[in-house]
């Protein structure tokens, strides 16, 4: 049972979904519902004895594009809607012990290019205004299967992150005729103490306004909205600029660090949204190698971040990182 | 310093309402057992990308 319901006082949709308290959780290897389905062995989620990237509908899904009706009425003052949309599991690799970071770059440029191609299948549906990418690392992120995959979400409106910055970007936009982004990007290079790493056109800073310790932003240096429009050169930078990134995170504490890699992208509902500029977000939990930030009393109910790091020095730790040998990486555990 | 960017005047575009069909890749779908669909995502020649080495994984 999934549905969406209204949140006036913050004008939001929250979704419901209890059948995912089901889902499965933390299975021994052997029973891992990602890999190729093996002789003699147990029924996975993927039927072929290999595979380079596969996508399927996700078993527990959040949206769905046959959704049950409400289990509740709504009311003018609290709508409920059924829960349009969809859910995708992407598997990176039919490697069970792999994780994105060891994955080679020509392989990245593939995923890129899936989820470029998913944005356009599930855009294009009616129902679908905004295609969302990403990946939940390590079980202190709430990983329930460490198999390396990603997801994607198919949303029937834009969600709250992503209108609010498409929000402040076209504000941003019509008073300045500048792009947000493009204007971020030239503060964070004439600064430089942000900048991690550069190239392939793209670049990554922690932000100067970052949430999280190690919070990292890859920015497109080309204006552009969606993942399709990157030309073969920069998927090749995009690719190498993610694994330089994970690498480093990889290489922090010595050990493969926990993440969420969220891709924000212009929405699919049919606006043009130029104000929008391409861009991929890592968020560590880790403040140090074994404390963890919790999203406690300022953040879950003020909405007011506290980092407890300056931007300025957990760049210059990642910038002068190595980033880790892919060789040595091993699945987060 | 190398000056990025373009400006949104410069890029003006609109999601497309299908994807190409000139795709470099192939997407076989097939039912799940339980209806759902899943995509497999392969191309043609695995080993010999046009514009890099096999092996290449320097970042």
């Amino acid at each position: 049972m999934s549905e969406r319901r209204w949140n006036p006082v913050l004008g939001e949709w929250v979704i419901t979904a209890t059948h995912r308290q089901d889902r499965t959780f933390l299975p021994p290897a052997a029973f891992c519902p990602l890999c190729p389905t093996r002789p003699g062995g147990p029924p996975t989620e993927i039927g072929r004895a290999d595979f380079e990237i596969a996508v399927f509908d996700n078993r527990f899904p959040s949206l769905r594009p046959d959704p049950e009706p409400p289990s509740v009425d709504g009311t003018e003052l609290t709508p409920v809607e059924p829960s349009f949309g969809a859910c995708e599991v992407v598997v990176y690799t039919p490697d069970h012990s792999g994780t994105f970071g060891a994955l080679p770059v020509r392989h990245v440029r593939r995923l890129i290019t899936v989820w470029a191609h998913r944005t356009l299948v599930l855009g294009a549906r009616d129902e679908v205004a905004y295609v969302y990418a990403f990946e939940n690392r390590g079980e202190e992120i709430g990983v329930t299967l460490h198999h390396p995959h990603g997801q994607i979400y198919a949303y029937p409106t834009i969600p709250p992150v992503l209108e609010h910055e498409m929000g402040n970007a076209t504000e941003y936009q019509e008073r300045t005729a500048s792009c947000l982004w493009c204007d971020l990007i030239r503060q964070d290079l004439d600064d430089e103490r942000r900048v991690i790493a550069r190239g392939g056109g793209w670049l990554a800073t922690v932000p100067f306004f970052a949430r999280w310790p190690y919070e990292v932003h890859v920015v497109s240096e080309r204006h552009v909205g969606w993942l399709h429009e990157l030309d073969p050169g920069q998927v090749d930078g995009l690719a190498r600029m993610l694994l330089t990134v994970v690498r480093k995170y990889d290489a922090l504490f010595d050990r493969t660090l926990p993440y969420v890699m969220a891709i924000h992208q212009r929405p699919t509902d049919g606006g043009t949204h130029d104000a929008y500029h391409l861009h991929v977000e890592f968020y560590p939990p880790n403040r140090t190698a074994t404390k963890l930030k919790y999203l406690a009393g300022s953040e879950a109910g003020a909405g007011a971040f506290i980092n407890d790091t300056l931007p300025e020095e957990t760049a210059g730790t990642l910038r002068d990182l190595e980033p880790q040998d892919p060789s040595t990486l091993e699945a987060v555990r | 310093m190398v000056r990025p960017m373009t400006q949104p005047d410069d890029h003006t575009t609109s999601m497309p309402t299908s994807p190409p069909d000139d795709l470099d890749f192939e997407v076989e779908t097939e039912a799940m057992s339980d209806g759902r669909r899943i995509h497999y995502y392969r191309w043609p020649d695995p080993g010999t990308p046009p514009h890099e080495p096999p092996g290449d994984d320097h970042v």
